[in-house]
């Protein structure tokens, strides 16, 4: 039991040090050459842009379509680890009178 | 007194371990049920960790300012005449345009990403090849450069413009989840694949965290006006992308722990059974213990220690076994519950990051889970008599 508890504190002291290393300057990397590419839980910009990253497209154009204001079919949103709502507020041409 | 207390309390985790050893088989099946009720919250949380990492990153090195059309309610594509405008902005330290797009590669949805020569650049240390440099040189990802086997020097052309033929200048290494299905190409090639002349998808400026709010009144100063080009625009800023990134992954971490609450309420009935509880044979233990000059809280005390003990077992084979999974087997069969559209063997590869926080919170839960199946019950007991437990 002692072993399998220093194993796993030392397994995850592995994987914080190699996030921290070279690994985190690749993403830097690519990152900064991209612009910011990606956010969600979703290798594509498969059914809609907002959960593949909602800076290219900020408006869930899912829920319109194909049963308008029904639920999303997106299948990011039946499971993953993430889930981005569409912001109103983002849009700043729209005030309030 | 302190040393005896401390004494005391060693050899009732002794007395904890020898217990556990004694019914082996009974406590290799609660650390097993336990372990196997843990493991998918492990891996969700770890994944999730893990896409986090590279999500703040994304959004850490990208721009301060994305500028886009409103074009029916979405955003549209911004034309790149207002660059100079906008990079002569008071405050804004750098402006650039990119192209954002997707298409098929074959049978595969791509990003396809149009950015400057200067951006093209900084990618050099990730790139096996060279970088873009003619016209339809592209980089394409490390997934679809294995999937279709794309050499360096390759030809292609896609589906949605077969006019266009790019040719593979190289491979770009695959650092993070969104950088596997990608075509990456000068910004002029995108706009000519996308068919668009004069326009990009986003015009991202940077400036510093200090004048963000000045950029940001200059902005909010050119959509006021009326009727110019630039009265009609979609601005996203980095705080409010870093606020939905929290909230985005926050919200799935929360249904992902609810889930687990769920199911491990359902679990407590068979922790009851496994851990023991109405066996006549635990009774008379107690009854002896309790016989033997055993207090209550000595007897609660075991029972706890007893429960740390498995709980510690059941929390390390959880995560070993989820970095086995995950990181040795890259989330066969289970990523695509975690991570959209990856199928049961993924072609990405699935990050995932564990921290001690984390192995704390679920040591918290397995204790959580553990205790309510046997500390109440044994706690209801310990207060009968000897004489009566041993009945």
């Amino acid at each position: 039991m002692i072993l399998l508890v220093v194993i796993s504190a030392a397994a995850i002291a592995v994987d914080m040090q190699t996030w921290r290393g070279r690994r985190a300057e690749d993403i830097k990397i690519f990152q900064r050459a991209t612009g910011g590419l990606g956010m969600g839980a979703i290798a594509t910009p498969m059914w809609q842009f907002i959960n593949y990253d909602a800076r290219i497209f900020s408006v869930d154009d899912s829920i319109t379509w194909p049963i308008p204001g029904g639920y999303s079919y997106g299948p990011d949103r039946t499971g993953t680890v993430s889930y981005f709502e569409e912001v109103p507020e983002d849009q700043w041409n729209i005030r309030k009178p | 007194m302190e040393h005896s207390q401390a004494l005391k309390h060693r050899n009732l985790l002794l007395a904890a371990l020898a217990d556990l050893l004694r019914r082996r088989a009974r406590s290799v099946v609660v650390t097993l049920c336990l372990t196997a009720i843990l493991s998918p919250i492990v891996i969700a949380l770890a994944i999730s960790e893990g896409l986090r990492f590279q999500a703040e990153i994304a959004v850490r090195e990208g721009a301060d300012l994305y500028i886009s059309t409103d074009q029916y309610g979405g955003n549209g594509a911004i034309s790149i005449a207002f660059l100079e405008e906008l990079s002569t902005m008071q405050g804004v330290s750098r402006a650039r345009a990119r192209v954002v797009g997707r298409t098929y590669f074959a049978n595969r949805v791509v990003a396809v990403v149009g950015v400057d020569r200067q951006s093209l650049l900084v990618l050099k240390p990730l790139v096996q090849g060279t970088l873009p440099d003619a016209p339809g040189e592209v980089l394409v990802g490390q997934g679809i450069a294995e999937e279709f086997a794309v050499k360096p020097g390759m030809p292609f052309t896609l589906a949605s413009n077969n006019r266009k033929v790019f040719k593979s200048a190289g491979t770009v290494s695959s650092t993070c989840l969104w950088g596997s299905d990608v075509l990456i190409m000068q910004f002029e090639d995108a706009n000519e694949f996308f068919r668009i002349v004069g326009d990009a998808s986003q015009l991202l400026l940077y400036t510093s965290p200090q004048k963000i709010p000045l950029v940001k009144k200059s902005l909010f100063h050119l959509t006021s006006q009326g009727g110019t080009p630039l009265s009609s625009i979609q601005i996203q800023d980095r705080t409010r992308i870093q606020e939905r990134l929290v909230c985005g992954y926050g919200y799935m971490d929360g249904i992902f722990v609810v889930l687990f609450v769920i199911s491990a309420a359902l679990a407590v009935s068979a922790f009851l059974v496994t851990s023991g509880f109405g066996l006549k044979e635990l009774d008379k233990e107690m009854g002896v213990l309790k016989a033997v000059g055993w207090r209550t809280w000595e007897i609660l005390e075991k029972v706890v220690l007893e429960n740390l003990l498995i709980s510690l077992t059941a929390v390390s084979l959880s995560i070993l076994l989820s970095m086995v999974w995950v990181k040795g087997l890259n989330g066969i069969l289970i990523a695509q519950f975690y991570v959209a559209e990856v199928g049961l063997i993924p072609h990405v590869e699935i990050p995932s990051r564990y921290l001690p926080s984390h192995a704390f919170f679920y040591l918290v839960l397995a204790l959580g889970v553990t205790l309510t199946g046997s500390l109440f019950s044994t706690w209801k007991k310990a207060r009968f008599t000897p004489g009566e437990l041993m009945r």
